[in-house]
């Protein structure tokens, strides 16, 4: 009796203590998509984020920025870090895309950030078209839908300028069972992107703001102003789109000019907040002691006395810190005289550089603090160009010569002539839009076909979207030595 | 699984229910061990008629006086006496390997020779020879088979533990480990050594499978030392100390010249190396400096072999002479029905890097048994452990930073702005930082507090049924600071800040967590009487595992108020962030063991897993073995052969996926979603199936021999499928059960008692283990994985293979990528065996040139394996009178390291294979041929060393004296032992970094990072009272 009764005890409290808890456990880190979009105040939730994943594929470490800016000629650096250096060899080699390439996750980063901006958004306005309502009453419908086109507007737009094809899919467009060969060249890519703006514009009529939070921005933005913004990025794509000259001349500049005159008007600056949520990194690494110098190309355009390349030569003299009282004041406020070098003389002297930019440093020192994602110069760039090709001169050159060439670099008027006007716009991208949007040099270089030969015009599908997308290697590629057909590779250059 | 159960429990009721019964004189008598002490369970048997004793190792039999009886118990020689009333036998403790028991992976405590699967037993005397720092340590070179690697030197590291093949792709490949019975969660790095009775190692899925859905990759079990070995009414005490010295063993060859042009007068400079074309301020010391105008350049031959003004040994200068000291004692006692075993030991580690304490810990043990009645017993095990570690400040970056820095480079500069010292910028033509400053500056602290626990009782309910309830206690509460005071310099800020360098304004973080794990078990014991010559042995068990996990953490910066490290020091929290994980698994099952004539072995096992980790429709796994032994001995006898058996076993065993695996997670930071994984509702553990055929043999009264081949099969691997986003909702993977790894081992230990005499004994220990591991079934895209990826995953490949490009180092290979316009004849393969264009040798032309595959891309091949050819142990015990020598070799064969290290070294022209001072000309070359291999520091086969070696482990000489030979003493003392003890003595090796055992051992990888591996030498002096 006594065994029975022990043995029965036993196996009861053996069962009191395990019995009441279930193998059912809920993870309490993560939601799922149920909790994600469940109300309108969690698809508000959702589409406050869609901004900062635009901003981390396009200004973080990781993405294509760093590579965009040496290869452009714009910022010198021979650390191998993020392709900055296989992408700057002169003379240039192509882009490794295969999917064990060092570097691969570069394109792939700021590719896929994209996507999850895209995919984001779609699944926003879908649970919207759903019939979920933000706000009291869907008082906030407008901004949230507004602000999803918004972003996939300008996701797209990165897609467009960065790469040769990308897959077009929102709410509504799907692609089951996707190929490589489902993607779009870059210019239905452009389209989309511009489509997506204008419907952001749309919904931009009526009156809302877009918590601070959501852009990082110093205060709220209003429908107006995202509606300017709007506009501004939609000039950026179109103006940027071209692969080459060619290209560049079939531009629409009438649309350009009417998305930039009705562009922003103050500076769009991202609030750096000490390393968390924004932080432009690819700026700090492209400015940073010891990192990226100012390439001489752009020492050049400060100051015309200075060689523009340094020649890979251990005797070719040292340049001498700029004495000319005609050079752009920007050399001596936005850049500072390095009197040695740090980059590694074995790694080619063609990446030496007496000046580095600085303009950012008090910034970047302690990651805070505004830093330009879209410079009114930018759009007043755009504005100018616009009317330069479509052969309104006086036009272009009275908005250069109101904007930052004379007001920062102290320079003289530009005269109504293309040829000025063009090299004015040109320089102006190279110093006062330093380390601002992702790849503006870049693309600037581009469509005036001055990347040196062999510079990839755009980038590939990234390697390892291609392996998911069940692509046999090799897989395509650009760039090099062996691919200069100006199409997708640069067969001009500027030296 | 309830017909399972029935059955289980019918076929031990059955077994139990029929016993002999012989009608003789009863016999009572006492079974002792040699010490004197009670041996309860022992078994005295005559023909079919047997007994077991006693709490107090008192048994009764009926027998007629005069006859034969066998007395037996686990551990002990066999002994036949004849039968008398009021007997007393007195057991010898076992010699024979075979006579271990082994208490894990089977049904009851089993003597090694009744095993039908391998489960190798390391006891005290050989874990104590020379104590490891923890237990983690201390089984390096014992167990054939088992891969134990000292992967990082940090004080307080765990090491690297793998059982045969590492299967797993997705997940590590740790054994489960057990410390007395609490499955350990945590670190096998704070368990003391001097407390462990036998770590017992059940390799291989078909000896875990009783462990289920964790076991996949073995069992370490660890057995602490309790009260009840000792005579009733005796108590013993041990005073151990330890002092010794931590040393770094080997400096990485750095290059001692450099190739830039010297200024004309550089000469007469001693303070810091002066270059042409520079102009320095007057006064300059050193380090960075605004004033100096110019760059170095290149000498046109591009040879390292210009001199540096000054060349300082800043290895030496860094690494310095750390300290280690072990204080323990421990006391246990017995009375009559209850004893107990209490320990405290006190362990400090500085390691040997400066500036840093290392790690300290304090273990408190307490172990009690407690024999309430007849039928029941309590017992309590206890271990409560400190840590405190304090790793280097700005973690790994500190052990780049020495090697980059240049021989004339002074780390001791003072700053030239406020004067703290150890200038940040100490190289004027590098932004590396000296590793000083951040060793110096930044304040980390770690600290844990674990308590082990296991509580149980045992309900004795007939002779042959009992039942074990316990309820075990793993809790660990951890947290850990890092603190950057308000002058801490960074490079950055530029502008008006003449140096380059910037305050930080200091920043603080701060991390805790806490886990509590709760585990409860019920085992139903069945030993019934032998019927015949069959005897029948079982358990059923059921096992309810409770995980609770939390963390949290802050981190913010710029200090509004100087020196003050807390968070209310902030005008705004930068970031913070908590998880919190429950785990829950349910478990059941049941083991069944037959001895038939002490020949013929049966094991056969069934467990049912269900466990919140699976997919809500993939609750459940089961796992079985069957295993079987025949003893060959005992029916055939051959010549000089003392036991001979043959054993089989079929098993399998699992392991568990990770916390959110299965679930649809979107990723949230700040507040703010994004889409992350897609769920996977039929997750399943992995299944790992294994077949084990072995021979154990002792022979010629010395010799003992284990041979076992292993095959084991792991599928349903955790695979993280990266998915197309645009398709999947933005879902980027999922995780998925796919793929096949297989793996065949061979292990062999060998045991030699070479003489055993009162005055000389000198026994060796063999071990021995080789695996090959295949991936035989991946139904993704191959894949790169590990540490950059340098480990290729793929269809038909070794699991460990490295992959990379490669260079040409054939005319034959060259002559199927020759560029337009060049012929063979514009190639040579130079004096290392690479192509290089024909005449270029020792000139700035000579270049490696990459391998093309078939479509003229890079070729990306095979140019390694981590997998070693075989790995081996060899000890020798050696004493004579009270004299005792141990030592252990540790060797390893093959296996190749990635030295990325020593690729890096190349970037800064800090290679000492560049160095070409004092090479005659016709050797030198330029440093533009190991940058090519350099490569920015792609993954290439130039980097691939073998990390084959030969270590002294272990070296203990060491004396024992018994307390009757101290004056005064020989009273309190019994015995008095005085050892030197070395760890990591000696290693022979080719490999060209600190240790060649370096990164982990699935991926060998020497990383720029890693805290190096030191030799410890040590003075212990033990007292036994």
């Amino acid at each position: 009796m006594k065994n029975k009764f022990l043995l029965f005890l036993s196996i009861g409290v053996l069962s009191f203590a395990s019995c009441k808890k279930t193998l059912d456990v809920q993870n309490e880190n993560q939601p799922d998509f149920k909790k994600v979009y469940a109300s309108g105040e969690d698809v508000y939730n959702v589409a406050s984020g869609l901004f900062n994943a635009y901003y981390s594929g396009t200004q973080s470490y990781s993405g294509m920025t760093m590579f965009m800016a040496t290869s452009a000629d714009n910022v010198t650096c021979s650390w191998g870090n993020q392709a900055m250096r296989d992408m700057s060899w002169e003379p240039r080699r192509e882009w490794n895309n295969a999917p064990n390439y060092p570097y691969q996750a570069t394109t792939k980063h700021t590719f896929d950030k994209m996507y999850s901006v895209i995919n984001t958004a779609s699944n926003v306005i879908k649970a919207m078209n759903g019939g979920v309502k933000i706000g009291v009453n869907g008082a906030d419908d407008n901004l949230v839908k507004a602000f999803a086109r918004f972003n996939m507007g300008i996701a797209y737009g990165v897609l467009a300028l960065n790469f040769d094809k990308a897959f077009i899919v929102d709410e509504k467009t799907t692609i089951p069972g996707a190929k490589l060969s489902d993607a779009k060249p870059y210019k239905a890519v452009a389209d989309a992107a511009i489509g997506y703006l204008n419907e952001a514009i749309a919904l931009s009529a009526s009156s809302f703001s877009v918590p601070s939070t959501w852009m990082g921005t110093a205060a709220p933005v209003s429908n107006t102003t995202l509606r300017a913004m709007a506009n501004s990025y939609i000039a950026r794509i179109l103006s940027n789109t071209p692969r080459n000259a060619t290209e560049l001349a079939a531009v629409n500049w009438t649309a350009v000019r009417t998305a930039a005159d009705a562009g922003i008007t103050a500076d769009f600056n991202v609030v750096n907040d000490g390393y968390n949520r924004w932080y432009a990194e690819a700026g700090d690494y492209l400015t940073y002691p010891g990192w990226g110098l100012t390439d001489m190309y752009v020492v050049n355009k400060l100051d015309p006395n200075i060689a523009p390349h340094w020649k890979d030569d251990p005797t070719f003299p040292t340049p001498l810190r700029s004495t000319n009282a005609n050079a752009d004041r920007r050399l001596t406020t936005d850049f500072e005289y390095v009197p040695s070098n740090w980059l590694q003389a074995v790694r080619g002297y063609y990446h030496w550089s007496i000046y580095r930019h600085s303009r950012y440093d008090g910034i970047y020192a302690l990651g805070e603090g505004p830093l330009p994602e879209f410079m009114k110069a930018e759009n007043d760039l755009y504005r100018a160009e616009a009317r330069a090709y479509a052969g309104d001169l006086a036009g272009a050159a009275a908005i250069i010569n109101a904007g930052t060439r004379k007001t920062r670099g102290g320079l003289p008027d530009v005269a109504a002539d293309l040829t000025a006007i063009r090299a004015a716009i040109h320089a102006e991208r190279h110093i006062e839009l330093y380390v601002t949007g992702m790849g503006l040099q870049f693309y600037e270089m581009r469509k005036r076909d001055l990347l040196q030969a062999g510079t990839p015009l755009h980038w590939p599908v990234p390697a390892k979207t291609q392996e998911t997308l069940a692509e046999t290697l090799p897989f395509y590629t650009f760039g090099g030595p062996n691919r200069l057909d100006g199409v997708n590779t640069s067969n001009k250059g500027w030296r | 699984m309830r017909k399972f159960l029935f059955f289980m429990v019918a076929v031990l009721m059955l077994t139990s229910s029929k016993y002999a019964l012989a009608q003789q004189t009863v016999i009572d008598g006492k079974v002792l061990s040699n010490s004197g002490a009670a041996l309860s369970g022992a078994t005295v048997k005559s023909g079919n008629v047997s007994a077991l004793t006693g709490g107090n190792g008192e048994f009764s039999i009926r027998v007629a006086v005069g006859t034969t009886l066998t007395v037996s118990y686990v551990g002990y020689t066999d002994l036949k006496v004849a039968a008398a009333k009021g007997m007393t036998v007195t057991l010898q403790p076992s010699t024979s390997a075979l006579d271990e028991v082994i208490v894990t992976g089977v049904a009851s405590a089993t003597s090694k020779k009744k095993m039908t699967v391998s489960v190798t037993r390391v006891g005290e005397e050989r874990l104590s020879a020379v104590p490891a720092v923890s237990a983690a340590g201390a089984l390096v070179g014992k167990v054939a088979g088992a891969r134990v690697s000292m992967t990082s030197g940090s004080p307080g590291a765990g090491v690297d533990i793998l059982l045969r093949g590492d299967n797993n792709l997705g997940i590590g490949s740790s054994p489960l480990i057990l410390v007395d019975g609490v499955i350990l969660d945590g670190s096998l790095a704070d368990i003391n050594v001097d407390d462990i009775e036998a770590m017992e190692v059940v390799r291989g899925a078909a000896a875990s499978a009783l462990y289920g859905s964790r076991a996949a990759n073995g069992v370490i079990a660890i057995v602490s030392k309790r009260g009840n070995k000792l005579d009733i009414g005796s108590s013993k005490v041990t005073v151990r100390n330890e002092i010794g010295f931590q040393q770094i063993a080997n400096y990485i060859d750095l290059a001692e010249n450099h190739a830039f042009e010297l200024a004309p007068d550089w000469a007469t400079q001693k303070a810091y190396t002066k270059y042409a074309g520079v102009t320095y301020p007057a006064n300059y010391a050193g380090g960075y400096n605004p004033n100096i105008v110019g760059s170095r350049k290149i000498s046109a031959d591009h040879y390292l072999d210009n001199p540096f003004a000054v060349t300082r040994d800043l290895q030496k200068e860094f690494f310095g002479t750390g300290t280690n000291m072990t204080n323990y004692v421990a006391v246990s006692s017995r009375y009559a029905k209850t004893n107990m075993f209490a320990s405290f030991e006190n362990n400090k580690q500085t390691g040997i890097v400066q500036n840093t304490n290392g790690y300290a810990r304090q273990n408190f043990r307490l172990n009690l048994d407690h024999q309430i009645a007849p039928w029941l017993k309590l017992s309590a095990t206890n271990l409560v452990i400190n840590t405190r570690t304090q790793y280097p400040g700005d973690g790994g970056g500190i052990f780049f930073n020495i090697v980059l820095a240049e021989p004339d480079n002074d780390l001791n500069l003072a700053n030239p702005v406020d004067g703290q010292p150890y200038y940040l910028r100490h190289n004027h033509w590098s932004n590396e930082r000296n590793p000083f400053y951040s060793t110096w500056k930044n304040k980390r602290d770690d600290v844990s507090q674990r308590w082990i626990g296991n509580y149980s009782a045992n309900v004795k309910f007939t002779k042959w049924a009992n039942l074990d309830v316990s309820h075990t206690i793993e809790s660990n509460n951890y947290h850990y600071t890092s603190y950057n005071p308000y002058d801490t310099w960074t490079i950055g800020g530029g502008g008006g800040n003449a140096y380059g360098i910037t305050y930080t304004k200091g920043s603080l973080y701060k991390y805790f967590d806490h886990t509590m794990n709760q585990n409860t078990q019920a085992t139903l014991n069945i030993a019934p009487k032998k019927y015949k010559d069959l005897s029948v042995k079982g358990k059923l068990s059921y096992l309810f595992e409770d995980k609770f996990y939390e963390n949290f953490e802050v981190y913010s910066s710029q200090f509004a108020v100087r020196d003050l490290p807390t968070m209310e020091n902030f005008t705004t929290i930068r970031d913070a962030g908590s998880q919190r994980q429950t785990i829950r698994a349910r478990n059941y099952f049941g083991v069944i063991s037959f001895d038939y004539k002490d020949r013929y072995l049966l094991d056969a096992m069934y467990r049912y897993d269900g466990s919140s980790l699976f997919g809500s429709e993939a609750k459940w796994a089961s796992y079985y073995r069957v295993s079987g032994a025949y003893r060959l001995s005992e029916d055939i006898k051959i010549p000089g052969v003392d036991e001979f058996k043959l054993r089989a076993a079929h098993g399998t065993a699992g392991l568990r996926p990770g916390f959110n695996w299965q679930y649809e997670t979107y990723n949230i930071s700040n507040g703010v979603t994004s889409p992350g994984q897609k769920g996977n509702k039929n997750l399943r553990p992995s299944q790992t199936a294994e077949t084990e055929f072995g021979i154990d043999v002792d022979f010629l009264k010395k010799f003992n021999l284990q041979v076992n081949y292993a095959k084991s099969v792991t599928t349903d691997q955790f695979l993280n499928v990266p998915l197309i986003p645009f398709v999947n909702d933005g879902f980027t993977s999922q995780f998925q059960n796919a793929g096949t790894v297989e793996s065949k081992t061979l292990e062999i230990t060998l045991g030699a008692n070479w003489v055993k005499s009162k005055n000389f004994s000198w026994n060796t220990n063999v071990v021995f283990g080789q695996t090959k591991t295949v991936i035989t079934e991946l139904p993704v895209p191959s894949y790169q994985s590990g540490p950059d990826g340098l480990f290729f995953i793929k269809k038909g490949e070794t699991y460990g293979a490295i992959y990379g490009y490669d260079w040409v180092r054939s005319l034959a290979q060259m002559s199927k990528q020759l560029p337009a316009g060049k012929t063979i004849a514009d190639y040579e393969v130079n004096n290392e065996g690479y192509v290089v264009p024909k005449g270029s040798q020792g000139t700035l032309l000579e270049k490696p040139i990459k391998l093309n595959d078939a479509n003229g891309a890079l070729a990306f091949v095979k140019m390694g394996s981590g997998l070693p050819n075989f790995t081996m142990g060899i000890s020798n015990n050696i004493s004579y009178k009270n004299f005792t020598l141990y030592f252990l070799f540790d060797i390893k064969s093959g296996g190749d390291v990635y030295n990325r290290k020593s690729q890096w070294l190349t970037r800064d022209n800090r290679n000492g294979i560049m160095d070409m001072g004092g090479k005659p000309a016709s050797e030198k070359k330029a440093y533009d041929y190991y940058q090519a291999f350099y490569d920015v520091n792609t993954n290439n086969s130039y980097w691939v060393e073998d990390a084959s070696f030969v270590k002294l482990r272990e070296l203990a000489i060491g004396y024992t004296v018994k307390g009757t030979a101290l004056p005064g003493l020989s009273k309190v003392v019994k015995t008095m032992n005085a050892r030197i003890i070395g760890r990591n003595l000696l290693t022979f090796t080719k490999y060209s970094g600190y240790d060649p055992e370096v990164g982990s051992i699935r991926s060998p990888f020497d990383d720029t990072g890693s805290y190096p591996n030191y030799r410890n030498v040590a003075f212990s002096l033990s007292f036994d009272f």
